[in-house]
Order: C-alpha cells, then sequence, then structure tokens
C-alpha cells in the first residue's frame, strides 16, 4: 500500500473541518463502543480472560521462530502448503505466480488488513487478473477506489446516502436506495463472482500451531465461500496471529467478537485445517498459507515495542481514541489507523516517514484500558517520540522550547528568575503569540491564562516570615 | 502527620489559588502542610515530549524534597501520574530504590483526602451546579474515579450534574494541543458539547492543564462556564 504518512497533518486538519466525516465517525465508533459495552459487562470473569491473553500472546511473540516453524510442519502435515514470506514483494510474487500457474483469471477476496498492507489486489491486478473484495464494506472501498478507514469496518467513514450514490452510479441500483435494496445488489453481483472465481484469498484471525489451522471470524459468509468454492485457496496471515494450541483459541474468541462489534460470537467461525480430503464433499483442491514476515521478526526482537504484536485487530482502539474519533482512519496514511497504527506504522514503514504519528495522541490512555490484550500503547509512543527526538527528527522549535524549559528548571535559583522574567515579557507574549509556532497553536483556538502577579512560593514565603 | 505539598508549576505560575487551597484542606484534615522550594517542575512536559535527557536532569533534584515527610501531595493527577509511575522509567536501574522510595510517597490530592485521611466531608458550602470532568491521568494512570466525586458529593450547595462524556480526554495532551491544534479544540469542542448540555454552571477537575486548556477555549468562544480545580471547590465557601 501506498505510504501518505507524511500527510498527516494535513490530512487530520482537513478531516476536523469536515462535518460529514466527523457525523459519519462519530456516530460509527460511538454505536460499536456502546455494543462493546454491553457485551463486556455480561462477562463477569473479563479482566482475568484479557489477563491470560496478553500472557499468551506475550509468550507466542517471544517465541515466534518457534511457532512458525510447529505451525508450518503441522499445516504441511495437512496437505496445507506453507511459505514463509520475508516482505511484501515475496508475498505478492508467491501468489502471482501461483495464480499465473493455475491459469487464474478472476480472484474474490474475504476481508484482510494484511493483503492492504501488501497491496496484494493491485499486484494481481497488474498480471490482468480480476480482484474482487467480497466483504460489502470492503466491496463498497473498492466501487469508490478508496482505503479502508478502520480495521473492522473499513467503510465507517461513508454515510448511507454516500454509498447509495456509489451503488446508483457504479451498479445502476435505483438512486436513494435502502440499506436492505443496496445490500441485495451486492450480493448479485458478488453471487456471480464468487461462483467464477478459481481463487479465494483470505487473511486468517488466528493461526494454531498445535494442530495448523486457521480461524477466520465473519458475520457476512463471504469469507467462508471465499475460502471454500474456488479450487485454490489463498491465506494470507501475519506472522503475529499464531497461537500455540487449540485451547488457546476460545479465549480469543470471546475477547475479539465482544471487543470488536460487541457480539458474543461471530455470525461465522470457520477454523479450516488443510485442504479438501478425499472423503469430503467441498473445499477447495489446494490450501496454500502465506505467512508474513514484513518486519514483525525485527519488531518481536525489539523489546521495547514488541508487545504491539499482540494485537488481534479487533479495533477497540480506534473506536475510543479521541483523536481517531476526529481525525478518521484515512489521515493516518497506511494500513493500520488509530492507536495501534500510531505504533505499528511506523515501526513497520520507518520512523522517519511516520515521525507524525506517535505525536498524534493526547496520552489520554483510552486505548489501553479498552484492549483485549492490554497492550500499553501510551507507553510505547513515549518511547517512539524518544526516539524520534534522539534521532534528530523533533522540530526546530520544540527542541529549542525544552532546551530553554530544561535550562530554566534546573534548580530553583534558575526558575525563580525565569518565573520573574516570564512576569515581565507575558504582555508581549500574549501580544506577540500569533507569530511564534508553538505558541500560535495554542492562541488559535485558546485564550492564554492570566499569570498570577506572584508565584505560590513568593506568597509562602511571606507567609512563613509572619 | 506530615505532608508535603508539590505545588505543580501551573499551579505556582498560574494557579496559586489551587495550592492555598490545598494547604486549608491538609491542614483540615489534620496535616501539618510543608512546602519545599528547592522544588521546580516533575519534568512530565520533556518526558511526554520525547526529550528524555532533559526531563531525567530537571527531575534529579526530585528525590532530595520533602525528606522527612510521610507524603507528598500532588494537586494534579498528571504531574502525580509522572511522579509515582513514570520516573522509572528516565533512569537506569542503578537509582531504582531510591526513586521508589520517592514515589512511593507520591499521592494525588483528592486520593489523599480520602484514602490516607479518611475524610470526605470538609464541611465546605459553594452554591452551583457543578459537573465534574476526569483527568485523564487522575482516571487512567492512577485509577482515581470515586474519591472526587464523593468529596464533591458533600459539599452544601453543590448540584453535581454527570457529564456524558466525563472520562472522554479535554484534548489538552501537552504538545500534543499546540502540535495538532484543530485535533485538540475539535476534542476541547466536544467536551464543551457534553458540557453545555449539562446545564452545568461551573466545570470542575483535579487537574489545572485541562482546565486551562477548556477554559482558555471557552474565553475565545464567549462562553460562561467558570472552571475550578476540585480543591478551590472543597475549600471554598462560595456562592457563585
Amino acid at each position: 500500500m501506498e505510504i501518505l504518512t507524511e500527510n498527516f497533518a494535513k490530512a487530520a486538519k482537513a478531516a476536523v473541518s469536515n462535518d460529514a466525516l466527523q457525523r459519519a465517525v462519530k456516530s460509527a465508533t460511538g454505536g460499536l463502543l456502546s455494543k462493546r459495552a454491553r457485551a463486556v459487562a455480561e462477562v463477569p470473569e473479563w479482566e482475568s480472560l484479557r489477563e491470560t491473553a496478553q500472557a499468551i500472546k506475550t509468550h507466542t511473540i517471544a517465541h515466534l521462530s518457534e511457532y512458525v516453524s510447529r505451525f508450518s510442519e503441522n499445516a504441511q502435515r495437512r496437505s496445507a502448503r506453507v511459505f514463509l514470506a520475508r516482505d511484501a514483494a515475496a508475498a505478492n510474487r508467491y501468489v502471482v505466480e501461483l495464480a499465473a500457474s493455475h491459469g487464474v483469471k478472476s480472484v474474490v477476496k474475504s476481508k484482510s488488513m494484511v493483503t492492504e498492507e501488501i497491496g496484494l489486489n493491485r499486484a494481481l491486478q497488474r498480471e490482468g487478473i480480476e480482484v474482487v473484495e467480497t466483504d460489502l464494506g470492503e466491496y463498497v472501498i473498492q466501487l469508490a477506489g478508496e482505503r479502508p478507514s478502520h480495521i473492522i469496518a473499513p467503510v465507517l467513514h461513508k454515510t448511507q446516502m454516500e454509498v447509495a450514490q456509489l451503488f446508483a452510479e457504479k451498479l445502476g441500483v435505483a438512486s436513494g436506495a435502502s440499506i436492505e435494496s443496496l445490500t441485495r445488489a451486492a450480493r448479485e453481483s458478488l453471487r456471480r463472482k464468487f461462483l467464477q472465481a478459481q481463487m479465494g484469498i483470505s487473511g486468517g484471525n488466528f493461526a494454531i500451531a498445535e494442530t495448523g489451522s486457521i480461524v477466520i471470524v465473519e458475520n457476512e459468509g463471504n469469507a467462508r465461500l471465499a475460502t471454500s468454492l474456488p479450487r485454490l485457496h489463498v491465506a494470507i496471515i501475519g506472522m503475529e496471529k499464531l497461537l500455540p494450541r487449540w485451547a488457546d483459541v476460545s479465549v480469543f474468541l470471546r475477547l475479539l467478537a465482544r471487543s470488536a462489534t460487541g457480539q458474543k460470537m461471530t455470525s461465522y467461525v470457520s477454523i479450516l485445517t488443510g485442504p479438501k480430503r478425499a472423503d469430503e464433499p467441498d473445499g477447495p483442491q489446494q490450501l496454500h498459507i502465506v505467512l508474513l514476515d514484513n518486519g514483525r521478526c525485527a519488531i518481536a526482537a525489539d523489546l521495547e515495542v514488541r508487545e504491539i504484536l499482540n494485537c488481534i485487530r479487533c479495533g477497540a482502539c480506534l473506536n475510543t481514541c479521541p483523536v481517531y474519533r476526529q481525525t478518521g482512519g484515512h489521515a493516518y496514511g497506511w494500513a493500520y489507523p488509530g492507536p495501534i497504527g500510531a505504533v505499528f506504522t511506523p515501526l513497520m514503514v520507518g520512523l522517519p516517514r511516520a515521525a507524525s504519528l506517535p505525536f498524534a495522541s493526547s496520552l489520554c490512555g483510552a486505548c489501553e484500558s479498552i484492549c483485549p490484550v492490554r497492550i500499553p500503547i501510551p507507553r510505547m509512543l513515549l518511547q517512539l517520540r524518544r526516539r524520534l527526538v534522539e534521532s534528530e527528527h523533533a522540530s526546530v522549535a520544540a527542541s529549542l522550547a525544552f532546551k530553554m524549559w530544561g535550562f530554566a528548571m534546573a534548580g530553583p535559583a534558575r526558575y525563580r528568575v525565569a518565573g520573574a522574567l516570564l512576569r515581565r515579557l507575558y504582555p508581549w507574549v500574549i501580544r506577540w503569540s500569533g507569530r511564534f509556532g508553538l505558541l500560535s497553536g495554542w492562541t488559535m483556538f485558546r485564550e492564554l491564562p492570566p499569570l498570577a502577579p506572584e508565584p505560590f512560593r513568593r506568597q509562602w514565603e511571606k507567609r512563613e516570615k509572619n | 502527620m506530615k505532608a508535603g505539598l508539590f505545588v505543580t508549576c501551573l499551579v505556582d505560575q498560574f494557579f496559586p489559588g489551587v495550592a492555598w487551597a490545598s494547604v486549608r484542606l491538609l491542614e483540615k484534615a489534620g496535616a501539618s502542610v510543608c512546602f519545599d522550594p528547592r522544588q521546580t517542575c516533575c519534568g512530565q512536559p520533556a518526558y511526554n515530549s520525547g526529550f528524555w535527557p532533559e526531563a531525567r536532569d530537571v527531575g534529579r533534584s526530585l528525590f532530595d524534597l520533602f525528606p522527612d515527610t510521610d507524603y507528598i501531595v500532588v494537586p494534579s493527577g498528571s504531574c502525580a501520574a509522572m511522579m509515582r509511575r513514570h520516573l522509572f522509567q528516565l533512569h537506569s536501574q542503578a537509582g531504582m530504590e531510591r526513586i521508589a522510595a520517592f514515589a512511593r510517597r507520591v499521592v494525588e490530592l483528592t486520593d489523599f483526602l480520602t484514602r490516607i485521611c479518611g475524610r470526605d466531608d470538609f464541611e465546605s458550602s459553594f452554591v452551583a451546579r457543578a459537573a465534574y470532568h476526569d483527568s485523564c491521568h487522575a482516571l487512567r494512570d492512577l485509577q482515581i474515579r470515586d474519591a472526587p466525586r464523593r468529596l464533591l458529593a458533600k459539599v452544601r450547595g453543590l448540584e453535581m450534574v454527570e457529564l456524558a462524556c466525563a472520562d472522554q480526554c479535554c484534548g489538552f495532551g501537552g504538545l500534543f494541543s499546540v502540535k495538532y491544534p484543530e485535533i485538540s479544540a475539535s476534542m476541547g469542542r466536544d467536551k464543551l458539547r457534553c458540557l453545555r448540555e449539562t446545564g452545568a454552571e461551573i466545570l470542575v477537575s483535579s487537574d489545572v492543564s485541562c482546565l486551562m486548556h477548556l477554559d482558555g477555549m471557552m474565553r475565545k468562544e464567549g462562553l460562561k462556564i467558570r472552571t475550578l480545580h476540585i480543591a478551590e471547590v472543597l475549600a471554598g465557601s462560595e456562592a457563585s
């Protein structure tokens, strides 16, 4: 996927003044949040589930290569073919060559963020292969020629009206159609695609090392069709989706659905172990599993931030993040928006290119407190900020400000002088604040607070003397 | 009981009334209050902005403060969280014991009054309709939710109305507020919208930084809802 992370400040600014976007994002995330709250309240052992999940994930990431080989062995034993892809190019090449060698003309896809990450659709289309997104939200995105703006609700930034208009243009549906007729139109057009396709591509929510199985959760049944109708099924899965044991899955299924959509369970949970067997009536003839590294092993070795790989992509942190709720997902400029993206994206695309993202947070901590696997996102944002400053990616204004601050705060004598100086200069500070980078950021929307005639410490000294 | 009052730099320079109100409350709760003029800042602004060496240098003198008090009371959830939970990040393993001994003594004001002093009624009165805004760091970093509400419930004449989005960030966020002013102000507007819907006359919080941001926005927009630190309300005897 094309990296547009450098554009964050500008894109965020535009998003904040886009009323339609604001309404769509706030109402959708608000809805998801209240459904989640109800679903979580039904589980008295929620906190201990989180703790268990965190422990399982942390263990798995610490032993990633071990579980990669165990998964590969067990999946191959069930006749799946496993390819370890070092990077996006290797993964795309594998799928493109596979498609070419089987004469594939048409591909159906179920929802997968990792294929957005590697830009798989474009790689296939470049070879003249038709790629159709079959998740309703992704289908809308594809028709509109846009990118997903949310991990689980890709079209969350659009209103129903906008979708209706798009369907009228692209599918010839009567304008102003109801949700029911819109979904029917999508269904009719997609059903044909499912039957024509020679290859189905999916992601995977979990990959079980013990059995070599992949787990896919969904609500529309499109993933089940895409993974069983075409004769080839390719699952692209980030290595961090591994779980050691079959028994671990239940913990995560409970956390994922409730955190993501507020459901007890998604409508469909598919656990796929190998391709169609001789005694089975249907299923793909071949199952190819692409386990994607693309930088994940390097993150797993980076102790300060490795827990970001614990993420199960529920999207709850996006819904609760006050910054995401203002900007929507596109501003973040890559596949993963919101708090998780503010950490994961810089680690994936390189910190200098995504230098805006770790600062795109008020450090309110809502993400960490909602996260089903308790990822300490604020702590990681702080680490990334430190790295950016260390590698001299801080702005000149900020560097100067903190040099001055550090000087003034180093000891009570300097602090006192700085306070006295501030009292002298403050009228001018107020008058000229619009001209100075950081200060104008304040006064653009707020008045400066009045300084106290005397600082507290001066008043305290006077009281002590009396 | 001896309590050292850590006067945050914002309180010292802009809101000394908050420190005096804290002194009165602590004395009322039976503590003898002292102030250590050697203190400057907890280092949070630099720490949160990635300038760790600067934060470390400023924070180094913290450990010598209030050598003979049992507690160091902070009228700010944010600065208290910095000193209780984050100083560890800045220093090497070698000084950990000293930091831990310091951090253990740091307590946020409302937490101190209710949990350590065991009091929630300060026999104060303040006639107004008020809404409470949770400071993110008090709420999520220090898990302080009930203490301020219990304290405010006991104030004579104070009618508390629950803010629908009480636990949602106001948009301040330190450097964030000037680096991304549009996003910050948009968050602030959401907060103020919730606030207006309650019909509150005053907005109370336990962090002056949130209030400085929201009050600054309200003054810019000509909105007349007073902002007050919780200590000022608890120590007050005032009709609004």
